[in-house]
Order: C-alpha cells, then structure tokens, then sequence
C-alpha cells in the first residue's frame, strides 16, 4: 500500500533530524535568564506610525492653508473684500501704466487694457498669446505681469508694458498685412537707483 | 499519569521539570516542524519559539492531559506563519525557499528509491496545510479527532484535508505509473512498477 511507503518515506526523512542539544539548550537559556522574546518589529512598527501620524498632521495643516488660498470666496464678506483689493490692484496697475506712458510720451486715451489671464482662459488661442506668452517666458523674478492696450479705433496697433525690476519696457506692436499681430519696435528705459 | 504530574510541576514554576519535558518532546517536534517546512534551520527557530511560547503560556494549560495537543497546535501555528514570512521573504529577495531534497538511503532497493522520490515530490508540492495533516496523520500517528484539535478545525475538515491530499497523492503515483487503477479502488495492490522491480540491478 502506498500508504505504508509514503509512512516510510516520512520517516525517513524524520530521522535525517539527528537528536541535537543545541535548540534544548538555546530555550533554557532564555528561559533561566527570564527574558521574553523580544518583538523585534515593535520599535521599527511605532516609528512608521509616528511618521506617518506626522505627514498627515502636516499635510492636514498644508492642505487647509492651500484651501483657504485657493477658495472661491463664498460669504458675502469675503465677496466684498475680494472685490475690494482686486479694485486696489486695478488701480495700482493703473497708475505704474500711466508713469510709463509718461516717459515713453505715449497718449493712452484711446486705448483700452485688455487683462492678460484672459488670453490663457479663452477656448480658442487669443492671437496677442503667443506675442504675450514670449515676453513673460523671459521676465524675471519680481517683473511684473506685462500690460496690453489696444487701439480702441482702429483695433491694429497696441502697446505692452513692461515693469521690470531694473527698467520699464514699451512693446510697439501692430497688425500686418496678414492681420497678425507683430512687435514692430521695443523701447527700454532704466529705473532711477 | 507521569507526564501530566511533570507538567503541573512545570506550572508551578519549576524549571528543571519544564527541562525534562522539552527534552521529551524536542526530536519529535523537531522532525515534525521540519517535515512541515521542509527546512531544518527553520524548523529550529520554530520549534525554539514553541518551547518559548509553551513556557509562558503553561500556567493557562487547566488540563495538563491535554498537553500534547496543546504543544503542537502551537509548533503548528508557529509553523504556519514562519513559512507564510519565508515565502514573502524568497519572494521580494528573490530566493529560492530551501529545500534539502531527498537523498535515498543506499540499501534501498532502486524502485523503492524511485517510489519515495515519487512520494517525497508529492507531499513537498501539496499545501502548508495539507501536508500538515499528512505529517500529522502519517508521521505522528495522530487520530482525525486529534488533529482537529491541534489545527484549531472541526474533523470533518480534517477528514476533507485528508482526502484531499490523499488524492493529489496518488494522482502523482498513477502519472508515474506507480500505483494502478486497481489499487486505486482497493483490493490487492499491484504495482505498474514490477516490471522494473523485476529487471532492477538490486544495491546492497
């Protein structure tokens, strides 16, 4: 019966176990010195957990300092004060575009300013982004954010304002033949100090 | 009657009786372990972290007649769980779990060899927990009604695990044209193998 065999087999295979002293003597060792087997992993396991508890306690406090930065304002107050800067900034802007036009003696009266996030916001590609997107492509940290106006009677010729850092920049640009818009001339005057 | 006296010794705290008990129950648990894991250095930290267990854990042992199911269920346990580490351990180090192989004895006679070879590659390719109930059953001679207690199962899925690696066994016999059709169904056996038997060069 194969079953007597497979028995055979097994011991067999038992009996290359040769009687050893050595896991008799390893047990009463430890037991006779009273020390339980350490949890090796536990140290390793509570550190991973602090870690862990760690990030997401500084990811917490990252993500709700990112939320308040990036939410749309919901409340009436926070509408108003939105609103409030966003007029404040406006007017700052203005008024660095209307230095720069006085000392490139340019006239802006008949020129309206067209705002520069929405030449990135357009479904279509806006024809002033690819001239726009060059310029600010090479600004530097603290330039600010270049101005465009446009001839409100002809709709062919513009400016676009630079303040940079060190200097105020005047982009001339105009529509060809094509109605492409091109930079027909750049004009850079340094900042005192 | 003397062991369960040896082992309320043990439970009241005495360490040279706990000495004589692991001694009775080392090679034994050892072979076990090792037939389980196929591994002997394994089989060592097992059976080590057993008697460890078994120590401190003698005092909740109310019925020391009970011992011998007692002990195994955790070699077992502990058997389970340190090849489960091995597996994941070959697997992300990519290495081989260690298997010593057989190495037939040399006065066997060659279809012997040849049929242990067949048995021995059998139960190494069964599951940790059928070829427990195979060591168990074949090896220590343990009752279904014993083993259920050792595994922590009911019997009939003792009986089951049995029948199950009884049948992956002898699916390998009759592949290799150990065991026929008719032994299979009872009665008389009758190896497929005496033709070798018979044109064998016996060894020894």
């Amino acid at each position: 019966m194969w079953e007597t065999q497979l028995r055979k087999m097994l011991t067999g295979q038992a009996e290359t176990i040769q009687r050893e002293t050595t896991v008799a003597d390893e047990v009463m060792s430890r037991v006779q010195s009273g020390s339980k087997r350490r949890v090796k992993s536990r140290k390793p396991f509570i550190v991973a957990i602090i870690s862990c508890s760690i990030l997401i306690f500084t990811g917490g406090v990252y993500a709700d300092q990112l939320y308040n930065y990036w939410k749309v304002p919901s409340t009436a107050e926070e509408v108003r004060k939105t609103e409030e800067l966003s007029k404040e900034l406006a007017e700052q802007r203005q008024t660095v575009d209307d230095a720069i036009a006085n000392t490139f003696g340019l006239d802006l009266a008949n020129y309206s300013s067209l705002e520069v996030n929405d030449l990135f916001k357009s479904e279509k590609v806006h024809p002033l982004l690819p001239i726009v997107s060059e310029i600010m492509d090479n600004q530097q940290i603290n330039d600010r954010k270049p101005s465009v106006y446009i001839n409100n009677q002809t709709q062919q010729d513009g400016y676009i304002f630079e303040d940079k850092v060190n200097a105020c920049v005047v982009h001339v640009m105009k529509k060809d033949a094509a109605g492409e818009w091109q930079i027909v001339s750049v004009q850079e005057k340094q900042k005192n100090g | 009657m003397e062991e369960i006296n040896l082992i309320k010794i043990c439970q009241s705290g005495h360490i040279a009786a706990f000495e004589l008990l692991l001694k009775r129950y080392e090679h034994k648990a050892m072979q076990t372990a090792y037939l389980i894991t196929r591994q002997r250095e394994l089989a060592e930290d097992i059976v080590q972290e057993a008697f460890i267990q078994c120590y401190n854990q003698l005092h909740t042992l109310r019925q020391p007649e009970y011992f011998r199911t007692w002990f195994y269920r955790i070699l077992i346990r502990l058997s389970y769980k340190m090849v489960k580490k091995e597996k994941w351990k070959s697997f992300f180090l990519q290495k081989s779990v260690l298997d010593i192989g057989y190495t037939p004895q040399f006065d066997q006679k060659v279809v012997a060899k040849e049929m242990y070879g067949a048995l021995y590659d059998s139960v190494n390719n069964l599951s940790e927990k059928l070829r427990a109930v195979v060591v168990l059953y074949y090896f220590n001679e343990m009752t279904t009604k014993e083993m259920a207690d050792v595994l922590a199962i009911s019997e009939g899925t003792v009986k089951s695990r049995l029948h199950h690696a009884r049948k992956r066994i002898q699916e390998t016999l009759l592949d290799k044209g150990y065991v026929s059709w008719e032994a299979l169904g009872g009665g008389e056996q009758a190896y497929v193998g005496n033709a070798i038997a018979e044109n064998a060069d016996w060894s020894g």
